[in-house]
Formats: C-alpha cells, sequence, structure tokens
C-alpha cells in the first residue's frame, strides 16, 4: 500500500492568475525516504501543506495510509507527523506541556508517552529544556521540539519541511539516522530540502518541482545510471534551469 | 534618539495608516466609529446637560474653573482607565522589542515614538470631551448671566468674576491647548507607574504567569483607589444637608461645594481651568508642568526602558531539570488548557482578556456609590429603578462583549496552522474556542450580579435575569466575533494592540452589547411610570432581555457553529 499518494492536486491562491501547483502526483511508498526538490517559489511548501491540510486545495486527492484527505481528514492527519519549516509550536508552552498536548491530540496512550517523549528528549538532547517555555528556547532548540513533537505519536509517514535549517551538525546526524531507522520501522518519510548533498546521501527517491509542476519524479539509482559522472546538485540545476547560473561568475 | 523618525513613521502607518489600508476598510471602520458614538451619545447628553446646569450654578459661587478640572478629571481617568493595557501591550510588550533591539534604534526613540501613537490615539477624546464640555460650560455660564440679568441687576443675586469668561479669547484659547495636552498627564502617570514594575519584572525568573499577575494586581490596585476616591467624594455628598426649603439652583450649589472640595485639589489640570477662567499665570505654571513631565517622561525611558530582555531569557535556560507531568485529555480539553495556559503565559493577551474582569465591577461598585446623591433622604422614588437600570446597562456593555473570541483565532499568529495539520476537527477547535470565551464572560457576568445583589441595586430576580440573559447575549456576540475572526484573520500583527484595534469585529460587538445595554436601561427608566415597580418591574424587564438575548443567541450563537467549522475548513 503506498504510504502517501497524490494525483492531480492543483492549488491556486485567492487573488493569483496562476495556479501555485497545478496537477502534482506522486507517490511514496512503505519504507522510503522520498526528498521534495525545488528552486524557490516552485511550490514546495505550497504541495506540503496542501498534503498536510493546512491549505485546502481546489481539485486533485491526497491519500494518506489509505485515508482520503478530504473525505476523512482525521484519519489522514493521525497517520502523519509533521515539521513545518518555521517551527511552529505554541511559544507560551513549555516543551513538556506542548508535547501533552500533542500527545493529547494524537491519542497517545499515558503509559506511552513518558518514555516516547524522555527517549526522544534524550535523544535530541533536549531533556533539560522541557521544563522551559518554548519562547525562551534557541531556533534549534524549537526545531528539535518540532521533530520530538512530530514523531511522539509513530506517525507512518512522516512530512518535514526544511528540516536540516537551524540543527547543529550532531543533531542533524541524529535526525537522519532517525529518518532512516523511521523508514527502516516500515514507515515513509517525505521531505523538503535544499542541502542536496544530504538528499543524495539519504533518499530512495526524490521529486523536483519547478514553477509549480512536477518535472521529474526518479529514485536515486535511476538517477545514477542515467547520469553517471553528474552530480544530484549539476542535475537539479539543468532541470530547473539553472544550468547557466555559474557561467557569469 | 537614534533613528525616532523612521520608528515614527513605521509606528504612524502600522497603528493608522494600515488600519484604512483600503477605501472599503476606512468606511466600514469609521461607519462602526459612527455608529459606537451614537449609542454613547445618550449617557454623554445626560452628562453634558447635567454640566450645563451645574454651570449656571457655579458662576455665582466661582466654582467654575473647579467644574471646568471635572471635566478634565474625567478625561484623565477615561484615558487612564482605558488606554494602560493599551500602554502596556504597545511600549513593553510590544512583538517587535527584539527585532529593534538588533536595530540602530535608540530605547528612547522607540519609547517616544510610541508615546506619541498613545498620544495621537488620547488626544481624540480629549479634544471631544473638553472642548464639548467647554462649550456646554460656557453656554450654561451665558445662560445664566442672561436668564438672571434682572436678578443681577437688583442686587438680589452676584456674579462671579468668571461668569464672562465664556466671551473672551482666552476662554476658547485655552481650552484648545487644554485639549490638546492634557492627555500628557495621564500618559505620564503610566508611564511613571509602569518603569519601576517593569524594572522589577525583569528580574522575575519564573514563569509569565506571575508576571501577569502582578500587572492584573496593579490594575486592580488602580482602580481600587478610583473606588475609595468614589467613595470619598460620595461620603461628601451624603453629608449634604438640605432642610426642604431649597430651590433646585441652592441644591446645585450645594452640590457644588462638595464636589468642588475635591476638584480644586486635582493638579496640574486645575491650573488650566484657571488659566481657561482668565489667571495666565496659572496658564504658565500648567503649561511649564506638562513640559516638564514630558521630558521626565523622557528621562525616565533612558534608565527604565530597555529593547531587550536578556535576563528573563537566560533564566528561562537556566535551572535543574523538573519532573515532566503528564496527563491524558479529550481533545476539546487538551485545546483549551493549550489556549488558557497561552493566555495566562502572556502578560499582555491576559491583561486584555482579564480587564473587563477587573474594570466592570470595579466601575459597577463606584456608580453604585456615587450615584444616589440625595436618595438617602427618599425623596426621589426614581433611584432605585436609574440605579439597576444604568448597572445594567454597564454591566451588559462592559461584561457581555468579550476580546478573546472576537481575536480567538488571529491571536495564534503563525501557530494556528499547527490545529491545521493535526487530527482536530474543525468543529473541535470552533467549539473549544467559544467555550473558552464563554467561561470567561460567564464568570465576570456572575461577579458583577453578585456586587449588584451584594448592594441591593438587584433583587433576586435581577439577578438570575441578569446571569442568564447575559450568558445568553455573550453566547451570541462571542460566537459572532469568532466567525468573523475566521472569515478575516490576522496573523501578521506585532502587538495584541494592533491585534485588537485592527479588529472591527470586536467594535461591532460591543456596539451590539451597547444597544441591548441601552434598551434595558431605558425599560428601566421608563416602565415605573406606567405603575411597576419592585419585583413586577423587574419581571417585566428581564422578560423583555431573556427575549432579545434568546434572539441574538439563536441568530448568532447556533447557526454560527456550522458555519464557522467550514470557513475554518475553507481557510487558506
Amino acid at each position: 500500500m503506498a504510504m502517501l499518494e497524490v494525483q492531480n492536486l492543483t492549488k491556486t491562491y485567492k487573488g493569483q492568475p496562476s495556479p501555485a501547483i497545478e496537477n502534482v502526483s506522486l507517490q511514496i511508498n512503505e519504507g522510503e525516504i522520498m526528498a521534495f526538490l525545488g528552486p524557490n517559489g516552485a511550490g514546495k511548501s505550497t504541495a506540503l501543506k496542501c498534503i498536510t491540510g493546512i491549505h485546502p486545495y481546489d481539485s486533485g486527492s491526497v491519500t494518506v495510509c489509505g485515508c482520503d484527505l478530504k473525505k476523512d481528514p482525521i484519519g489522514a492527519k493521525m497517520n502523519i507527523g509533521y515539521v513545518s519549516d518555521d517551527h511552529a509550536t505554541y511559544e507560551n508552552l513549555t516543551g513538556s506541556d506542548y508535547l501533552n498536548f500533542v500527545c493529547n491530540v494524537y491519542r497517545v496512550p499515558l503509559k506511552e508517552r513518558k518514555s516516547r517523549i524522555e527517549e526522544l528528549a534524550r535523544q535530541l538532547e533536549l531533556e533539560a529544556a522541557l521544563d522551559k517555555q518554548i519562547n525562551g528556547y534557541s531556533h534549534g532548540m524549537k526545531q528539535k521540539i518540532c521533530i520530538i513533537a512530530a514523531l511522539v505519536h509513530r506517525p507512518k509517514l512522516w512530512i518535514l519541511d526544511e528540516p536540516m535549517t537551524g540543527l547543529d551538525p550532531r543533531s542533524a546526524h541524529v535526525l537522519k539516522e532517525l529518518m532512516r531507522r523511521h523508514c527502516d520501522e516500515g514507515n515513509s518519510v517525505f521531505f523538503s530540502s535544499h542541502v542536496l548533498e544530504v538528499v543524495e546521501k539519504l533518499c530512495d527517491r526524490l521529486a523536483i518541482i519547478n514553477r509549480g509542476k512536477i518535472i521529474e519524479v526518479m529514485s536515486m539509482d535511476e538517477l545514477r545510471n542515467r547520469k553517471e559522472d553528474v552530480s544530484l546538485e549539476e542535475f537539479f540545476l539543468s532541470v530547473t534551469g539553472g544550468s547557466d547560473v555559474g557561467e557569469g561568475v | 534618539m537614534t533613528n525616532f523618525k523612521s520608528i515614527f513613521s513605521l509606528d504612524l502607518r502600522l497603528n493608522f495608516l494600515a488600519l484604512y489600508k483600503d477605501k472599503k476598510t476606512a468606511l466600514k471602520r469609521l461607519g462602526l466609529l459612527v455608529l459606537l458614538l451614537i449609542a454613547f451619545a445618550v449617557p454623554l447628553a445626560f452628562v453634558f446637560i447635567m454640566l450645563y446646569y451645574l454651570a449656571q450654578a457655579a458662576v455665582f459661587g466661582s466654582y467654575l474653573d473647579e467644574i471646568l478640572n471635572l471635566i478634565f478629571a474625567g478625561v484623565q481617568l477615561m484615558i487612564l482607565v482605558f488606554f494602560t493595557p493599551s500602554y502596556v501591550n504597545s511600549v513593553w510588550f510590544s512583538k517587535d522589542r527584539q527585532l529593534l533591539a538588533a536595530m540602530p534604534v535608540s530605547p528612547s526613540a522607540v519609547f517616544l515614538s510610541r508615546m506619541l501613537v498613545m498620544y495621537l490615539n488620547t488626544v481624540m477624546i480629549s479634544f471631544v470631551v473638553t472642548i464639548a464640555g467647554g462649550a456646554v460650560i460656557a453656554a450654561g455660564s451665558a445662560a445664566a448671566v442672561e436668564d438672571y440679568a434682572q436678578a443681577i441687576a437688583q442686587g438680589a443675586l452676584e456674579l462671579s468674576p468668571q461668569a464672562y469668561v465664556y466671551g473672551s479669547a482666552d476662554y476658547y484659547l485655552m481650552m484648545f491647548f487644554t485639549a490638546l495636552t492634557l492627555p500628557v498627564i495621564p500618559l505620564f502617570v503610566m508611564a511613571a507607574v509602569s518603569f519601576p514594575i517593569m524594572k522589577v519584572i525583569s528580574y522575575l525568573k519564573q514563569s509569565s504567569v506571575l508576571k501577569t499577575v502582578i500587572m492584573i494586581v496593579v490594575y486592580g490596585a488602580l482602580f481600587a483607589a478610583l473606588y475609595v476616591g468614589m467613595f470619598y467624594l460620595q461620603n461628601s455628598m451624603g453629608e449634604m444637608v438640605f432642610d426642604g426649603t431649597e430651590d433646585a439652583f441652592a441644591v446645585l450649589d450645594k452640590m457644588l461645594a462638595s464636589l468642588c472640595g475635591y476638584t480644586q485639589h486635582i493638579y496640574p489640570s486645575i491650573w488650566a481651568a484657571r488659566g481657561m477662567c482668565g489667571d495666565w499665570q496659572s496658564s504658565l505654571i500648567y503649561a511649564a508642568v506638562i513640559l516638564v513631565l514630558g521630558a521626565a517622561a523622557l528621562v525616565g525611558s533612558r534608565a527604565f526602558f530597555s529593547l531587550a530582555d536578556t535576563r528573563a531569557v537566560h533564566a528561562s535556560r537556566r535551572g535543574g531539570e523538573k519532573t515532566v507531568r503528564l496527563k491524558t485529555a479529550g481533545v476539546r480539553a487538551a485545546l483549551i488548557k493549550k489556549d488558557l495556559v497561552g493566555i495566562m503565559r502572556e502578560p499582555q493577551l491576559a491583561f486584555q482578556s482579564f480587564s473587563s474582569l477587573i474594570l466592570a465591577p470595579v466601575m459597577l461598585l463606584a456608580f453604585n456609590l456615587l450615584l444616589p446623591m440625595g436618595a438617602a433622604e427618599g425623596t426621589d422614588e426614581m433611584y432605585p429603578s436609574m440605579l439597576a437600570g444604568t448597572s445594567l446597562c454597564l454591566m451588559c456593555a462592559m461584561s457581555a462583549a468579550n476580546v478573546l473570541a472576537s481575536v480567538a483565532v488571529s491571536r495564534e499568529g503563525k501557530s494556528f496552522k499547527i490545529a491545521r495539520f493535526m487530527p482536530i476537527s474543525s468543529r473541535d477547535i470552533v467549539i473549544s474556542k467559544l467555550l473558552l470565551a464563554d467561561i470567561f464572560t460567564f464568570l465576570s457576568v456572575v461577579i458583577d450580579a453578585v456586587i449588584l445583589i451584594a448592594l441591593g441595586t438587584f433583587n433576586v430576580l435581577d439577578f438570575f435575569g441578569s446571569i442568564i440573559c447575559f450568558t445568553l447575549l455573550g453566547l451570541g456576540l462571542n460566537s459572532y466575533g469568532l466567525l468573523r475572526d475566521i472569515k478575516n484573520p490576522n496573523f501578521n500583527y506585532i502587538n495584541y494592540k494592533e491585534l485588537i484595534k485592527s479588529s472591527s469585529k470586536t467594535l461591532s460587538s460591543l456596539l451590539i452589547a451597547m444597544t441591548v445595554a441601552v434598551a434595558g436601561m431605558l425599560l428601566y427608566m421608563l416602565l415605573p411610570s406606567a405603575g411597576l415597580t419592585g419585583y413586577a418591574l423587574s419581571g417585566v424587564v428581564w422578560g423583555v432581555m431573556a427575549v432579545i438575548c434568546a434572539a441574538v443567541c439563536g441568530v448568532f450563537g447556533f447557526r454560527c457553529i456550522k458555519r464557522m467549522s467550514a470557513a475554518l475548513d475553507a481557510m487558506d
């Protein structure tokens, strides 16, 4: 069963003449890490926000673990753990207040939540800060609390928008380990990033979006087979029309 | 004062121009303001009529300056009462403080800019009340001179020198100057009181709930001081002795003598009042004092006002580990708890939310103790119903309209999307927001009703009637406010003052509450002339009010939940 199936997703913001995303289709299978790449303003965040239910979409469908997002939004969202690009949290709450709130919403049993929170906080070195208000956290700490909140309920599909931003090298390493382990357990990860070296090492498949449309969906093996000596960066620049950037410098 | 111009220009844009960004918004806001003015016209007219007659008596007893000072004291009090939360929010708890701290901007430039914006907001009130009040006093004086010309000519009555000020240009020039400068006094008081308090608060390591509590206590103390002042004023009024032979004139004269015993001590505005009555030395003293107060506030800001709040931030990262306590709760309970904790830990928002819980009871207390002037003599059967009617009006206007619902979605800012990607239905979000606002409304209404029944203003029927009716009204208005916020959210505010001010939803809810309030007050005042008193009067009043409040609740309440959920689902 596909963990995430997006078909012909189209969204136009009010007052805009053209769609922000148009006929976006992709599929993520069990145990896969899929990267979502694209230049700034390509529509990555819009697509992710439509998939996670933050924005309504005009047409198309989004199915998460068999649940249609429009017909059964609660069912679909129960299977998603989302980390936003701006690490949105309730900043007046303490870390533990916020995580407890998340556990209540995702109905994590009481017995399980303490151990899960402690385990994740230990892995991300955030135990000492859990009883402090989030508005006193650094950027990286806020990112970590969002990661914990997105994983505490063991979602089948983990969606992250620019997750590496603001993380120190150790935490970035831990996050990559978590992503890999999450998939090894039969779950899936879908994330957007501008750090192509990480994408190259970590991902099984990738999708590239440009000007609101998906232009490439392929596995990393296919990419390597297609163009042996070309890095992901060079490939990305060539498909998104940025291959001439270095020439004028 | 580095970069003062840039900051001031930005603040002007955010506080004024942004609110009128397009013609449609501007017309809508102006329309609502006009309607609000109309709603307040009735009580204002009552006050000005009273002033007119007081002025007629004042010219014979040299009380004109004290009567003018009564108006000035009223303006200063209104500014202190209604603008203190706004001052705290925009000067001390603005979200852009940290951003500005990193820029080449001096703290005193920011302070001055924010105070100037406060001044511009308050000078409009000062102008309206001072100019209108001054004009009414002048009209009263002129009427007294004309009406009693014969008695004066015969030597039966003697005019004081103040009687003819209405004809002098100095009166109007000084009135204009006073209208422009009066807000400086309460703004200085706010600054002077806040400097040491905020300094203490910045040292607090504990959660911001403590800061919220301190601010609410200080605000409450301000009103307690008001109540004590009103109590002493009422006492002095109660000491007036009437032997039953006095005409209206003599009654007014005695009231004046008692009132002016206090108003002559309200400095520095008494100097402005004396200046208006021809004492140019007092005018100079007043102008000098205003300059000194303004300068003192600015100098004080250099010592006390800082853009960075590093001590609290560092403190929040220190400290040992505490045991994490986790509890289960349903989704709605979790949402309400999350909202409540968020409000309590955000002093500026808690201030706005709790101000009605403090303001309404204190105003009701002060009003109910002050109004029955002469009622102790049992000379006026109308007083109980007047008192009940006016208390009903105050209670409805101040407690039924709740700012919590009107900005329930907007106040979450960018965090609102969290509820969108979590498995939380729109219906749960709507109901939890409404429940929280309704709980606040209910508490406010109950506190007010308890005070009024304890004072004897309300009987048992009034007590239960007011709780039921105004809770119903609050349900309707909260739903209305929330629906409008969902349809037009503002997630990009810089401080809560801007958020609430930019929201016409709070104004329109207040307007509906005022309309219902005035209807109730009129019922209480007019029905006694049909022979209704006591429980019979209360029964009819609350019967009608129940129908009105239930209608508002029905129109805006139940139908709205479905619409709100749909609007939330469609929100971009």
